[in-house]
C-alpha cells in the first residue's frame, strides 16, 4: 500500500457474468494438469490483487501509520474498528473533494463525449488528409499525463500564452488567475482532462460509428431519411452499447483524476481544486494517515463499483433480450 | 409509376470503367431484368438508378426529368438489397413502418393500417412483433421488401434479392414478386446473375458484360436471336454448342463446313449467303442450342454428322447426351425416353432454322 494508485481506486471493474459451466470432456488427470498449469498465474493474481485488498481492509480498521515505529502486521495493537470510516465520511474536506470530483467527471466526460462523437461522425466520411488528421487528434492522449500537466501549468500562467491568446480575441488585457483563483482552478483541471482524453473518446466512438452497417444507412437514405433521422433511428441505437462503455471507461478514469490537479495546483488554492485522489495523496504522504486513507479508498472503490454496475445494466438488459 | 431512360451513361471508378455508354429505355410499368456475370456493372447501374452513386457522364431520366443529382430519398424508388439491410435493432413492424413513421411522419393509425396491409400481402403478419435480427433470412427479405413497398415507390429496384435464400423459397418468391408487380403496376428492375430467374420473371432482359450492354430484348428474343456469342453462351440452362465452321456460298445459299470427317455441309437456303460477302473470309463459329439437335440412327441419311456417346446426364425431365464427333463435342438435350448407352454410335441432325453464325473477330451474330 504505497502509492495512491494502489489504494483500491483502480476498482476491479464490473463483474462479468461467468459463462454457464460446460461439460468438460477432460478426465481427472488432465484436469489436475490443467490446474497445475494455471496455478502460477492464479498465485500472481492473489499476490497482486487479493493480498493488497486484504491488507488494506486490515489497516483501515486500525490507527496504524508508517511513522508510528511498528510494522504493519502488528497494526492490530491500534485496533479502532470503524473510526477511520466515520472520520472520513464526516470530513468536510473529503466530502467536498468527492462532490468536486463528481462535478469535474460529469462536465469533463460530458464535453469529451459531445466533441468526440461529433468528430467521430465527421471522420467517418472520407476526406483528403483524414489519416493525418486522425493521428493529430490522437496526439494529446499519447503524451504522458505528468508532462501534459506541466505543459498546461506553463500555458495557464497569468502571463502565459492562454491569457495572451484570449486577449487577442476578447476586448481588454485578460489576466485570469487560472491556477490561483479558487473558481478558475477546478475549470483549469477540467480543461486539461478534456484536452487529454477527448481523443480516447473519439477513438472508441469512431470505431463504433464505423461499425454501423453501411447498407442500413443506404436503406435509410433511399427511404428518404434525413441525416438527423438516420442519426436518431439508426446510428445511435446501434451504437448505444459502445457509447455506454466509452462513458464508463472515461468516467472511471476521470474519477481518479490526479496528475493534472496535482501538477497545476496541488489541489489548491486551499482545497479549491482538490479531487479525491489529491485528497488521499495529501493524507497519505503529507499527513501520513495511512489507515485513514485505506478506509477512504475502500469507500471510493465500493462507490465506483456500484456506479459502474448500474451504468452497465442497459447493456446487460440488451444482451439478455438478444439471447 | 415511372418511365426510366438511361442515355449514354458512364461510370468510372478511377481507371476502372464499371458502366460503359449504357443507353436503355424502360417503359412505365414494365418488369426488367438486368442480367450478367458478377462484375458486369449491373449493381453499379442499380446504385446509379437509386441515387447512391452518381454517373460520371450521361443522363438518367425518370418520366423525362433528369435525376442525376437527385437525392436517393427524393427519387421515390424502393430498393431491396441482396443482404436485406434491415434495421437489426428494430422489430419487423418498426422496420416496415420506417418510411411512413420516421420519414413521412404519418399519424400512428395510418402507419399501423399500412404496415398491416403490407404484412398481409407478404404473409408476415404473425412476425411483426419479433426483433428483425431474430427472423429467418427468408422472412428478413420479406420484411425488407415490405419496408420498400410501404411508401408506394414508382420504381422498385431489386438487387439480387433472392440469391441468399434457399432454392424452394426462391422459386416461390419469384412467382410472388411477379404477381405483386402485376398488381401494383410499378416499374420493376431486377438484378440477377441467374438467367433462369431473368427469363422467368422479366418482360425485357438487359444483358450486360464488362460494363457494356450486350442485348436488350424480350426473353424470347435473347434466347432465340442472341445478338452475340456472349449472350448466346450466357442464356440457356444447357450451354449452346459452339463449332468452328468454314463458310462458303453455293447458288445464293450459305454453306457451313464443319471440321468433322464425313460430315455433311450445313446449307442454309434463306438468303444467308449475303452475310459472306460482307464478312469476307474471317473465321466463324456455328452455334446451336442442345435442344435443337436431333439424335438419329447412324445409318439415317438425314444425319449431318456421326458421333459416339461419351456420357449421359439423366435430369428426370430430360436427358443431356454428350457425344464426340471427330474432335468436336456436342451436348444434346433429349426427352427422358431417349437414353442411349455410352459408346453407342449415333447420327446428329442440326435443325436449320436454329443455326446461329458468329463472327470470331467481333463475336457478333450474323444470323
Amino acid at each position: 500500500m504505497s502509492t495512491v494508485e494502489e489504494t483500491g481506486l483502480t476498482a476491479p471493474g464490473p463483474a462479468v457474468e461467468p459463462p454457464a459451466p460446460r461439460q468438460s470432456p477432460l478426465d481427472a488427470a488432465e484436469r489436475k494438469l490443467g490446474r497445475l498449469l494455471v496455478a502460477p498465474g492464479q498465485l500472481l493474481l492473489v499476490l497482486l490483487v487479493a493480498f493488497p485488498i486484504v491488507m488494506e481492509i486490515y489497516i483501515s480498521l486500525t490507527a496504524w501509520t508508517p511513522t508510528g515505529g511498528s510494522n504493519w502486521y502488528v497494526a492490530y495493537r491500534d485496533w479502532i474498528w470503524f473510526d477511520n470510516f466515520i472520520e472520513g465520511l464526516t470530513s468536510e474536506s473529503f466530502l467536498s473533494a468527492v462532490v468536486r470530483t463528481v462535478l469535474i467527471t460529469i462536465v469533463a466526460v460530458g464535453i469529451q463525449f459531445v466533441i468526440g462523437f461529433l468528430l467521430a461522425l465527421l471522420f467517418v466520411e472520407k476526406f483528403p488528409g483524414r489519416r493525418i488528421a486522425t493521428i493529430l487528434f490522437l496526439l494529446p492522449m499519447m503524451i504522458i499525463p505528468a508532462v501534459s500537466g506541466f505543459i498546461w501549468f506553463l500555458l495557464l500562467q497569468t502571463d502565459g500564452p492562454i491569457n495572451k491568446m484570449l486577449s487577442f480575441v476578447a476586448p481588454g488585457d485578460i489576466r485570469w488567475q487560472w491556477l490561483s483563483d479558487p473558481s478558475f482552478a477546478p475549470v483549469a483541471v477540467t480543461i486539461v482532462d478534456i484536452w487529454q482524453w477527448t481523443p480516447l473518446m473519439f477513438l472508441i466512438l469512431l470505431s463504433g460509428v464505423m461499425a454501423v452497417p453501411e447498407d442500413q444507412l443506404n436503406a435509410a437514405n433511399i427511404l428518404g431519411a434525413s441525416y438527423w433521422q438516420k442519426l436518431r433511428h439508426v446510428i445511435l441505437p446501434i451504437m448505444t452499447p459502445i457509447i455506454i462503455i466509452a462513458l464508463i471507461i472515461r468516467a472511471m478514469e476521470a474519477f481518479k483524476i490526479f496528475d493534472a490537479a496535482w501538477l497545476l495546483t496541488q489541489g489548491g488554492p486551499g482545497e479549491a481544486s482538490s479531487t479525491i485522489s489529491v485528497h488521499l495523496y495529501r493524507q497519505a504522504f503529507i499527513n501520513s494517515q495511512w489507515s485513514y486513507v485505506a478506509a477512504l479508498a475502500i469507500v471510493v472503490m465500493i462507490g465506483v463499483s456500484i456506479a459502474a454496475a448500474q451504468a452497465i445494466k442497459p447493456i446487460e438488459r440488451r444482451q439478455a433480450a438478444e439471447a | 409509376m415511372a418511365k426510366i431512360e438511361l442515355e449514354n451513361v458512364w461510370k468510372r471508378f478511377g481507371r476502372v470503367e464499371a458502366v460503359v455508354d449504357l443507353t436503355l429505355d424502360i417503359p412505365d410499368g414494365s418488369f426488367i431484368a438486368l442480367l450478367g456475370p458478377s462484375g458486369c456493372g449491373k449493381t453499379t447501374t442499380m446504385n446509379m438508378l437509386s441515387g447512391l452513386l452518381q454517373p460520371t457522364s450521361g443522363e438518367i431520366r425518370f418520366n423525362g426529368e433528369v435525376v442525376n443529382d437527385l437525392h436517393p430519398g427524393k427519387r421515390n424508388v424502393g430498393f431491396v438489397f441482396q443482404n436485406y439491410a434491415i434495421f437489426t435493432h428494430m422489430s419487423a413492424f418498426d422496420n416496415i413502418a420506417f418510411g411512413l413513421r420516421v420519414v413521412r411522419k404519418q399519424p400512428a393509425e395510418t402507419v399501423e393500417r399500412e404496415v398491416e396491409r403490407v404484412a398481409e400481402l407478404l404473409d408476415i403478419s404473425h412476425l411483426l412483433e419479433q426483433r428483425a435480427a431474430d427472423l429467418s433470412v427468408n422472412d428478413m427479405q420479406k420484411v425488407a421488401i415490405g419496408r420498400s413497398m410501404i411508401t408506394n415507390p414508382g420504381i422498385f429496384l431489386l438487387d439480387e434479392p433472392f440469391s441468399n435464400l434457399d432454392a424452394a423459397f426462391r422459386a416461390y418468391m419469384r412467382a410472388e414478386m411477379k404477381k405483386l408487380q402485376r398488381e401494383l403496376r410499378q416499374t420493376m428492375i431486377y438484378v440477377t446473375h441467374d438467367q433462369v430467374e431473368a427469363m422467368a420473371m422479366a418482360d425485357h432482359i438487359a444483358i450486360m458484360d464488362l460494363g457494356k450492354l450486350q442485348q436488350y430484348g424480350t426473353p424470347d428474343e435473347v434466347y432465340n436471336s442472341p445478338a452475340n456469342r456472349f449472350v448466346a453462351h450466357f442464356v440457356g440452362s444447357t450451354t449452346m454448342n459452339f463449332l468452328p465452321a468454314e463458310l462458303g456460298a453455293t447458288d445464293g445459299s450459305l454453306e457451313l463446313r464443319l471440321p468433322i470427317p464425313e460430315a455433311r455441309p450445313i446449307v442454309l437456303e434463306d438468303g444467308s449467303a449475303k452475310l459472306l460477302d460482307e464478312k469476307g473470309e474471317r473465321g466463324h463459329t456455328l452455334g446451336i442450342r442442345p435442344e435443337h439437335l436431333e439424335l438419329l440412327d447412324p445409318a439415317n441419311e438425314r444425319a449431318d454428322a456421326r458421333g459416339t456417346v461419351l456420357l449421359v446426364e439423366p435430369l428426370g425431365a430430360r436427358n443431356i447426351v454428350h457425344l464426340r464427333a471427330g474432335e468436336i463435342d456436342f451436348r444434346v438435350v433429349v426427352p427422358p425416353t431417349i437414353r442411349p448407352r455410352v459408346g453407342d454410335a449415333l447420327g446428329i441432325e442440326l435443325e436449320r432454322k436454329y443455326v446461329h453464325v458468329f463472327d470470331d473477330m467481333t463475336g457478333k451474330a450474323l444470323r
